[in-house]
């Protein structure tokens, strides 16, 4: 599926490793939470880079202590009402997860602001979806009201600089 | 079977709407197709949904309707009467003239039993 | 009141732009009606039994002459010529076609108004103390920090999906005058002992099928640390709240299930980890706010106006009106004043485009250009000298809105009911208008004295049923409607949720079986008692002998 990276479809270099299949060595792929426990000496080995998949049952704290083995991370919405994912995202660059963090399952494009101010660096769209439909959302709103991950100014910040300028 | 009427709300101003004969959907419970076998009610109900794919309805489903001595269809259950005649409360609102739907003022409880009215 | 600058006029104006691609993807196709669902609901667009509902904020209750009479002429084209008010302090609108509300909600940015947020499973229109800034008994102004919660929960990216809608409520008040405890998150404004202000937070209150009284999370929040503490709140309950099941979804089922002590550590991990952040209120931002919320330019008075005396006394009618709706306002020589809307003609909070038109010259005239919306579903003239209180009363009149009955038994909370929703079981607005006849003689309504009862259609308890004095809660038995009563229920700073009373009766007996339980209580109290008294002093098992007499015989 097409993956949507700020404001373009880019290139994916990681697959989805089916709990059943053999760890390559180059890595690049991405486990369930489930073969995380299972084979964690296993992936904290592989050279390769691991990534996870979590699902918006299963907290970033069940990972907590094994944030530094991967590089990338996915959060699962398995229905676009379904809003833990955004509170996971917030969470995990609390810890201090320096990775990727992608959006996969269902998600509608009128939440692509919101993935974003959460901190999500990618998202996987449909097939035949375009980046230009998805940023159409990003730019509804020319300041946002409250501070989040992003570096988008609030406006309460705006009104002080507005504030500072006038006297 | 029980007889059945198809009902939905309209997508674009919200109003409820039945199935009339001829596919269209009629504002008017009189107007509305009388579905009296299983076989033509699955069959209006596959082309209800269909109306709800072509963004011209939302949430159509089937209601059970008896008739009065005039002939008349009406829904069994209070809740499709108040669907179909409008709010109890205002006179302006009914959409059809049914004596003892409108509630009135007099004290006498305006019971609504299931039923011919 | 508060009023935008370009930074909020803009927003709303982007918002209604966005929702007006919403209504168009809808209408071609491109979004099914289940993914418009929650898209329209977060924007206040419901599909009713009937019809399209449009529910407007009006944040903590608080609106302006200019905005009312957008109202009205909103009532006049898109609605038929009427609004309703919640008990949540918002107002909505039956009817409007789904092509038409994006102009509506244009139409509404023009006068700084807006649907956001008052459905969907999102942070809700906050709510306040409809008599902030009048009332004597507050310690700050509600309003100032409700807006603050208002502009900080508008859109809030990671909260707009939440298990299950919450709701927040201010009060700055000993006296609970908007069921704080029964929200979500209650916030009560206090002063610590240095003078500082901070909130008493409490969390997990709610009524629908499972009532709860709210528990208190936090005793004292400073107040430039209020919205992290929301945050931390919000993101645990976010986290951890149920999603399996929306009846179990609230966040009263998480305290519940998680127990107080247990999620409070959680929230005060959260927030330790964020309080320092730019979560802070700055001062600026409140000291900004908080001159829009100035006290108006109130006239120097005197306590006792001696014309107001003379007219009490020589009009019995407006002296009865004057005793029932009339409050003591902080400012010497001022009242507030309580304009029923449970009048004899409309369905309770109803009110039609042409009052919605007089009350808005009304209160330019009487009371600084200022209405309040309360969650009793009346509106509030905050600030009306003593001396011009007869003259109002007279207007009002004119109107029909003189109703002196605040308080009484038929001043009731009412949820629209089957005659408009599509959840209810049963109607709700017929039970309460054959209850009113009942008690239309205004003695018998002062004699009773506060008596609050409240219905509601089906378990969801938007009537509030569980909070009245007597409750009334609408069932569906085989096809008929049926009302189960509840007793002994207040939503106020007494905060108890009722406890039912027995089987429920038929639509015929209802009225019938509220006026046995009344006519108890008045050969049972002792003086001065509120019905709500008696029956704490006695408890259930009179009522409820008295109520079901053959129960009593059968058992003997």
């Amino acid at each position: 599926m097409p993956l949507l990276k700020g404001r373009n479809i880019v290139e994916d270099a990681w697959t989805l490793l089916a709990d059943n299949l053999e760890l390559p060595e180059a890595g690049f792929v991405i486990v369930s939470l489930d073969r995380f426990i299972r084979d964690r000496d296993l992936l904290v080995a592989c050279s390769g880079p691991i990534g996870v998949r979590l699902s918006s049952a299963q907290s970033p704290e069940l990972i907590a202590d094994a944030l530094e083995v991967f590089s990338l991370i996915e959060l699962e919405f398995p229905a676009f009402t379904d809003g833990r994912p955004y509170s996971y995202a917030q969470l995990l660059h609390r810890l201090g997860f320096a990775g990727e963090i992608r959006a996969v399952g269902n998600v509608l494009r009128d939440q692509y602001l919101n993935l974003k101010r959460c901190g999500f660096d990618a998202l996987e769209i449909k097939e035949g979806e375009t980046a230009e439909e998805w940023c159409i959302a990003t730019g509804a709103f020319s300041a946002p009201y409250q501070v989040a991950y992003d570096t988008e100014k609030p406006i309460m910040s705006l009104r002080e600089k507005r504030l500072a300028a006038a006297s | 079977m029980e007889h059945h009427v198809i009902t939905a709300n309209r997508l674009n101003d919200g109003l409820v709407v039945f199935m009339g004969e001829d596919g269209c959907w009629e504002n008017s419970i009189l107007d509305a197709q009388v579905l009296e076998t299983d076989e033509t009610l699955k069959i209006c109900l596959a082309s209800a949904n269909t109306a709800e794919q072509a963004q011209i309805v939302v949430g159509p489903y089937e209601i059970e309707v008896i008739e009065n001595d005039k002939g008349e269809f009406r829904p069994l259950r209070f809740r499709e009467r108040i669907r179909a005649y409008g709010p109890t409360t205002h006179a302006d609102f009914a959409t059809q003239d049914v004596p003892g739907h409108l509630t009135h003022l007099d004290d006498v409880s305006p019971v609504y039993f299931n039923g011919v009215g | 009141m508060y009023r935008y600058d370009e930074f909020d006029r803009k927003f709303v104006n982007e918002r209604v732009a966005e929702f007006r691609g919403q209504v168009a993807r809808r209408m071609s196709g491109e979004l099914s009606e289940e993914e418009f669902r929650p898209l329209r609901l977060m924007n206040g667009l419901y599909l009713q039994l009937h019809a399209y509902m449009l529910r407007v904020a009006i944040p903590y209750g608080t609106f302006s002459a200019e905005q009312m009479r957008k109202l009205a002429q909103i009532a006049r084209t898109y609605d038929r010529g009427y609004g309703h008010f919640t008990t949540r302090q918002n107002i909505q609108f039956n009817w409007p076609k789904l092509e038409d509300v994006p102009n509506l909600l244009a139409e509404l940015a023009d006068v700084e108004m807006h649907a956001i947020q008052t459905s969907g499973n999102c942070i809700r229109n906050v709510t306040a103390d409809p008599y902030a800034g009048a009332i004597v008994d507050e310690v700050d102004d509600s309003r100032i920090w409700a807006e603050i919660v208002r502009q900080w929960s508008t859109l809030h990216p990671e909260f707009t999906f939440l298990g299950r809608k919450f709701k927040i409520a201010v009060s700055a008040s000993d006296y609970d005058r908007a069921v704080v405890r029964f929200h979500d998150i209650g916030l009560f404004i206090k002063k610590n002992d240095a003078g500082e202000t901070g909130f008493e937070v409490w969390i997990g209150g709610g009524l629908g099928r499972t009532p709860m009284i709210g528990k208190i999370s936090n005793e004292f929040v400073p107040a430039e640390d209020l919205l992290s503490y929301l945050e931390a709140v919000l993101r645990v309950y976010n986290m951890n709240g149920r999603r399996d099941n929306k009846y179990k979804a609230r966040i009263k089922i998480l305290v519940h299930e998680t127990g107080l002590d247990e999620l409070r550590a959680q929230i005060d991990a959260e927030w330790a980890a964020i309080k320092d952040s730019a979560l802070k209120v700055p001062e600026y931002e409140i000291e900004r706010i908080r001159v829009y919320f100035a006290p108006p330019p109130f006239e120097t008075l005197n306590a006792v106006d001696r014309g107001f005396e003379t007219k009490k006394f020589e009009n019995p009618e407006f002296s009865r009106w004057v005793n029932g709706n009339v409050v003591a306002h902080k400012q010497v020589g001022y009242a507030i004043v309580n304009i029923s809307l449970k009048t004899d003609d409309l369905p309770p909070g109803d009110i039609t485009a042409d009052q919605m038109d007089n009350l808005a010259d009304l209160a330019e005239n009487y009371s600084f250009d200022e209405i309040r919306a309360t969650h009793e579903q009346n509106l509030v003239f905050a600030h009306v000298k003593q001396s011009e209180l007869f003259e109002l009363w007279r207007e009002l009149g004119e109107i029909g809105l003189a109703m002196p009955n605040i308080g009484k038994v038929t001043d009731m909370i009412v949820c629209p009911g089957l005659d408009y929703c599509g959840l209810a079981n049963t109607r709700s607005i017929p039970v309460a208008q054959r209850i009113s006849k009942r008690y239309a003689d205004l003695d018998q309504q002062f004699d009773l004295g506060e008596l609050k009862l409240k219905i509601s259609g089906c378990i969801n308890a938007c009537g509030h049923h569980h909070v009245g004095h007597i409750g009334l809660l609408g069932v569906d038995r085989r096809g008929e409607e049926f009302y189960q009563i509840t007793l002994g229920g207040s939503g106020a700073e007494d905060a108890a949720i009722g406890s039912i009373i027995g089987p429920a009766f038929s639509s015929s007996d209802i009225v019938d079986a509220v006026e046995e339980l009344i006519n108890f209580y008045v050969e049972i109290r002792n003086q001065g008692e509120r019905f709500l008294d008696t029956y704490r002093r006695v408890g259930a098992a009179p009522f409820k002998s008295r109520l079901y007499p053959e129960k009593l015989d059968a058992a003997a």
